[in-house]
């Protein structure tokens, strides 16, 4: 076996215990399932696909203290797989001295299979003629390399040797990623690895031919970065260039497409997009620009049509101004003093949609936001049926 | 409108009727006392209008007790230049019929045009209630209800408001207030009057603020805990470098290795203790063997000492007993001198009493002389004393006697005178040789003789003659002569007195004597006053002493006097002789005590020379104190040479310092175990801290943290939501308020300048602004004048029922206005109202009459002769 090379799955960044604030109770507990769900079908691909291993590039756990629930759940979620799974602590679940490792273990969870790498020292997988060379993180933050070993250490005659760690890769990333947690860009290289099996961004990236970051397998945010992907790593022999491929594991796709409002035909486009969306889809759209009454209430039919089909969908339109048209007032058929209510609320509007719009966008307690949903509240109770 | 006419028939008091005609386009006045009918008609003119004919509760306006009655109303009136006549019979017959110049209008068609043409509206079904009235209700202001405006504006509302909104063109929005009540509810279901959030909002505002607590609380629990996970990892990785280090072990090493130098300095300091004593020791030795010399030494200089002792003794003793002849010398000169001067003495005293003595003599015998010669004196004067006092002692009578003899002398004498006067004098004379015996004496020779009692004369050889004296006289003489010279003769006899003169003479002799021996016995006093014998004893004691004194001046001898020195100074001599003896004396005694001690002194000293000699002169005794004398010099050198031991091994043990190891000891072992302490207790509080870290991780706290912030995130997205649409209503419902209220107030202006009009006329010439509130629903609500505001239900009782006129009058020309009937009911009105007031009330009326027809009726006709018509009395409206 161990002569036709190494095949395994190198995964990152699960999560697991994540939950989504800025989406509604029922949205974030699908998505906080999710996570779960994808774990199982990482040991699922793995099973299917002969794979000889599962490297986990730390942040398994999105916290320290989820509850024993959470713990029991993941390592469930692992039985898929009965081949060996290295996993090492990230930021989210560093190597503490009380952690969420220790407490798996305590809870006696982890199935012997499952090799925890707390400690810098090299995991021997001996049917295979692998060594695992883990970087763990055993503080929230660390500030020098702790790939550095890896240039150093001693592995048997004729094994594989393949690197796992957790962080930024320095100079190459940029500054918004998750820790501080430096990695050298050569490492690979200079340690003589054959692989070297990165987590923490939250995207799939390659450093170089062997140093990937897998990207979190399911999406967990809006930022556009090849996330959602397992990576199928196959190393014919030590020193041999790995083959990486790309499977999407992922369930959800998150997308946070933004619009500018200026005709009729604009608001249609957001409509047929909307249209487009089914129950994966996690979104945030963002609106700006302004639209007439009526084009408002199409919108608004459109986005709770969308809603109620896709997993999540946030409208952001507080840059969206509305400016009624003779028409939408007509329509109204109001007179007398409401009339003439609707007609000074036209008038801040438009006074409003005179300034910058992304002004008013920065807070919606502004006096055209408050016009606005003024008018559309007076344009409902007008409807209403009498 | 304006009514014509009126007849009344069958109803209630007017039981024959009331016709009133020829009524005035303006102005009409009805009057009468009370129950004259005044209210009955108003009434009448009411149920014309506003009452069903087919009702069947109009009993009451039947004549009292005339149950068949049909009462029935006729009026006629004229509206819009057409003529109408309504007809109206109730209860038994009921009919209703209004011609319209030529149309014909009956039944119920007929009521429900008067209702829509005068604006109110007939009951479903039985008597007409306030509701229905309307216009009529407003402006036909029955007895004492002039003062409510409220509930009848409210009942008008809706003709008012038409007329009102018809005059403003439709201005008001169609649905606004629907609008504005929408708006309304959904903000007050959000938030209270006071603006506090309510029912869902706040539920979701407690909501958040109860999450955002929690939130913060197990933010601190999960800070809490990672502060505690960081001090779990510090303390094992201090545990796991003193597992490995073990530094406790250094301690040990160093402790065990003072504990080592300690015990060789503490050998050293037993050795040190070992010389110390040993030194100690031979210098007591030292001390000891000195202490031994210095006995012998001192033995040789006892010796020594006590042989020069008893020389000097010895010497003392010679040198003393050298003084005792001298002494002894001494004593007897001074018993020599002391005897002579005892000699000198005594013969100094015997010279001394002789001569004394010689002088007592002499002096004695002068004594002598001087006694005997008094002693012969004395005895001469005894002599004669003695005799005197012999003498004497036969002469004494005694006195007392002697007077009474005397005086029976003189007695006797003078008797013997008076006898002899009186007595027979016998004288005679007889020869011699011849006697007679005359009586028993015998008479003789011549001599006389008286005879004082019977004598017998006896002549011898011649017979006896017998002579008695002559008378008893005689007789009793011779008797008291008798008696008296019996008296005195015994007493003479007594006395040995022959007679008196005897006697006397012997008294006087007596008397001389007595003199004499008085005399003599004041010398013999001088002389021997105590007594003759004592002077002879004194005398013989002087004899005797003479005597004696001559025997002891014989018995003297009688030395040289002139050698001799005299007494006092041999005396002097002689005590100090004694003296000068007594001290030789005492000075032998003295040097014989001393010299007795001054043997026993050298007896002692010699004893005492005898010990010390057989102690000090010993041959043993030098070799000993050879011996002791080496002994002294090798113990000087042991001596010196452990000194020197003890400064090195001094030296030595100074430089380990041992009580620096003592305290390294105490240090290092203390250090290890407290490192070891401190391992141990480290270990114990990572167990602890890992059972408290694992209950705590059990718990989930950040899960939980997660799950709460995405709540929060929730919540705080709902009541942002809420906010959103609070604000959205407030704007909404400002706006449509504030134009409400001006739209409003555009379609009060008509109403409020004809309120003004009519104000105006009633507080005429009132200073300041008068203006007048109006309420929803057309309602006046408050009344400023003289720049002061006040609610119109404050008003007085009278103040209100003319603001309500007012305000009638101003509906009723708004009415006008708007081409409306307007027939405006006065009964007994103002009654309240002061003569001033009432005044501008007249002009109002007046001024209003001029626009609408005014039916009054009043009971006071006299106030209201001013209004230019003619009131009518009731009763002469009657239908006779």
């Amino acid at each position: 076996m161990a002569s036709s090379g190494f095949r395994f799955v190198h995964t990152a960044d699960w999560q697991i215990g994540r939950q989504y604030q800025r989406f509604e109770p029922e949205d974030a507990a699908a998505l906080f399932e999710a996570r779960f769900a994808v774990v199982q079908r990482i040991a699922d691909y793995a099973a299917q696909h002969d794979c000889d291993a599962v490297l986990v590039a730390g942040d398994v756990f999105d916290a320290q203290t989820v509850s024993e629930r959470t713990v029991r759940r993941l390592f469930n979620a692992m039985h898929g797989f009965g081949g060996p799974w290295v996993l090492i602590p990230g930021n989210h679940d560093a190597a503490l001295a009380e952690s969420v490792w220790t407490r798996a273990r305590q809870l006696d969870v982890v199935p012997p299979n499952v090799h925890l790498a707390l400690a810098a020292q090299p995991v021997l997988l001996h049917d295979l003629d692998v060594a695992i060379l883990p970087a763990p993180l055993t503080q929230r933050r660390t500030h020098h390399d702790l790939t550095a070993w890896f240039d150093h250490a001693q592995t048997p005659d004729g094994y594989m040797r393949v690197g796992l760690a957790h962080g930024s890769v320095s100079g190459i990333l940029s500054d918004d990623i998750d820790s501080a947690n430096p990695l050298a860009p050569d490492r690979a290289a200079r340690a003589r690895l054959d692989y070297l099996a990165l987590g923490d961004w939250h995207g799939m990236r390659s450093i170089d031919a062997r140093t990937w970051y897998s990207g979190t397998p399911e999406t967990d945010r809006f930022r556009n970065n090849e996330s959602g992907h397992l990576l199928d790593v196959s190393i014919s022999g030590p020193g041999a260039t790995p083959r990486v491929r790309a499977v999407r594991v992922g369930q959800y796709v998150w997308d946070a497409p933004q619009f500018q409002l200026s005709m009729p035909t604009d608001a249609e486009q957001v409509v047929d997009y909307l249209q487009t969306l089914g129950p994966e889809h996690v979104v945030s759209l963002v609106l700006s620009g302004h639209l007439d009454l009526a084009t408002q209430r199409r919108l608004l039919d459109a986005v709770a049509a969308a809603q109620a089909r896709v997993r999540a969908l946030d409208v952001e339109m507080d840059a969206l101004a509305l400016q009624p048209t003779d028409d939408d007032i007509a329509a109204l058929q109001a007179d007398g003093y409401v009339a003439d209510v609707l007609h000074t609320l036209r008038g801040m509007l438009a006074s409003a949609s005179a300034q910058d719009a992304a002004a008013m966008a920065q807070s919606n307690t502004a006096e055209a936001v408050v016009a606005r949903d003024a008018l559309a509240l007076l344009a409902e109770i007008l409807q209403e049926p009498q | 409108m304006k009514l014509s006419a009126i007849r009344v028939h069958a109803f209630r008091q007017f039981r024959s009727g009331v016709h009133v005609t020829n009524l005035d386009a303006g102005l009409n006045i009805f009057h009468g006392p009370n129950e004259s009918g005044k209210s009955t008609l108003a009434h009448a003119i009411r149920v014309a209008f506003l009452e069903r004919h087919s009702a069947g509760t109009h009993h009451d306006l039947q004549p009292w007790g005339d149950s068949s009655a049909s009462p029935e109303v006729h009026i006629d009136f004229v509206y819009n230049g057409r003529r109408h006549q309504l007809s109206k019979q109730f209860v038994r017959t009921k009919r209703c019929d209004l011609r319209i110049d030529t149309q014909s209008l009956t039944g119920e068609e007929a009521e429900q045009y008067l209702a829509g043409m005068m604006g109110f509206s007939m009951p479903a079904r039985g008597t007409s209630r306030p509701e229905n009235w309307g216009v009529p209700g407003l402006l036909w202001i029955e007895q004492g209800e002039g003062h409510h405006l409220h509930r009848p504006v409210e009942y008008a509302h809706q003709q008012l408001q038409g007329v009102l909104g018809d005059a403003l063109g439709q201005v008001a929005s169609s649905d606004g207030d629907r609008v504005l009540h929408a708006v309304q509810q959904r903000l007050e279901a959000l938030q209270t009057r006071a603006g506090a959030p309510r029912g869902n909002y706040r539920q979701a505002v407690q909501e958040q603020e109860e999450t955002q607590a929690q939130l913060n609380e197990l933010d601190a629990r999960v800070q809490h805990y990672r502060d505690e996970v960081d001090n779990l990892a510090q303390l094992q990785a201090r545990f796991s470098s003193d597992a490995s280090e073990q530094p406790w072990r250094e301690m040990r090493r160093q402790e065990s290795e003072a504990r080592e130098k300690l015990a060789q300095a503490q050998a050293m300091r037993d050795q040190l203790t070992q010389y110390r004593s040993a030194l100690q020791g031979s210098h007591q030795t030292q001390t000891l063997l000195r202490q031994q010399l210095d006995t012998y030494r001192e033995r040789k200089e006892s010796l020594a000492a006590r042989r020069q002792a008893l020389t000097q003794a010895q010497e003392h003793a010679h040198a003393l007993s050298l003084q005792t002849p001298r002494l002894q010398a001494a004593v007897h000169d001074a018993t020599h001198a002391y005897t002579q001067a005892r000699a000198t003495l005594e013969a100094s005293r015997r010279v001394h009493t002789y001569r004394e003595k010689q002088q007592q003599l002499a002096s004695l015998q002068t004594e002598v002389a001087r006694l005997e010669q008094q002693r012969k004196q004395a005895e001469a004067v005894l002599r004669t004393l003695e005799t005197d006092q012999k003498r004497a002692a036969t002469l004494n009578v005694d006195k007392r006697e002697l007077h009474r003899l005397q005086a029976l002398h003189e007695q006797l004498q003078a008797l013997e005178i008076r006898q002899e006067t009186i007595a027979t004098r016998l004288q005679f004379d007889l020869l011699d040789g011849q006697s007679v015996e005359l009586g028993d004496h015998r008479i003789s020779g011549q001599s006389e003789r008286l005879l004082l009692d019977a004598t017998v004369l006896k002549i011898p050889g011649v017979g006896s003659l017998r002579i008695t004296p002559g008378g008893e006289d005689v007789a009793d003489l011779a008797r008291e002569r008798e008696r008296v010279t019996h008296a005195l003769q015994s007493g003479l006899q007594a006395l040995q007195a022959e007679n008196f003169q005897q006697l006397q003479q012997r008294a006087t002799e007596h008397d001389t004597l007595v003199t004499r021996i008085r005399q003599h016995q004041a010398l013999l006093a001088v002389h021997a006053p105590d007594g003759m014998a004592a002077l002879e004893r004194q005398q013989s004691e002087l004899v005797m002493r003479v005597q004696a004194l001559q025997r002891e001046c014989a018995d003297l001898d009688t030395p040289a006097p002139e050698s001799l020195p005299d007494v006092a100074t041999a005396q002097q001599a002689e005590q100090l002789a004694e003296r000068q003896l007594k001290q030789a004396e005492a000075q032998l005694q003295d040097h014989h005590v001393s010299m007795a001690t001054a043997r026993a002194a050298v007896d002692t000293a010699r004893h005492e020379c005898d010990v010390a000699a057989a102690l000090a002169d010993s041959p043993d005794n030098e070799e000993a104190e050879q011996n002791t004398l080496r002994q002294l010099h090798d113990e000087r050198a042991r001596a010196a040479s452990l000194e020197h031991q003890i400064a090195e091994l001094e030296g030595s043990i100074n430089a380990v310092r041992p009580e620096m190891l003592e305290q390294d000891v105490v240090r290092f072992g203390r250090s290890a175990t407290q490192i070891q302490e401190e391992h141990a207790e480290r270990e114990r509080a990572i167990r602890e801290m890992k059972g408290r870290l694992q209950a705590w991780g059990a718990q989930g706290l950040e899960e939980q943290q997660r799950t709460l912030q995405s709540r929060l995130a929730a919540l705080e997205r709902r009541v942002a939501d809420f906010a959103r649409q609070v604000r959205a209503l407030t704007l909404l419902r400002d706006l449509l308020s504030s134009r409400r209220q001006a739209l409003t107030r555009e379609l009060h202006e008509p109403l409020r300048r004809r309120m003004l009009h009519y104000l105006d006329v009633l507080f005429g010439g009132s200073d300041g602004a008068l203006d007048v509130v109006l309420g929803d629903g057309l309602m006046p609500v408050g009344l400023t004048r003289n720049d002061t505001q006040a609610a119109l239900d404050a008003l007085s009782f009278g103040a209100r029922e003319q603001m309500g006129l007012v305000a009638r009058l101003a509906y009723a020309d708004l009415l006008k206005e708007a081409g409306q009937p307007t027939l405006i009911m006065l009964d007994d009105a103002l009654v309240h109202t002061d003569a001033t007031r009432l005044a501008h009330m007249k002009r109002m009326l007046y001024d209003a009459a001029d626009r609408h027809q005014i039916l009054l009726f009043t009971c006071h006709p006299e106030k209201w002769r001013d209004m230019g018509v003619t009131p009518r009395a009731m009763r002469d409206l009657l239908v006779s």
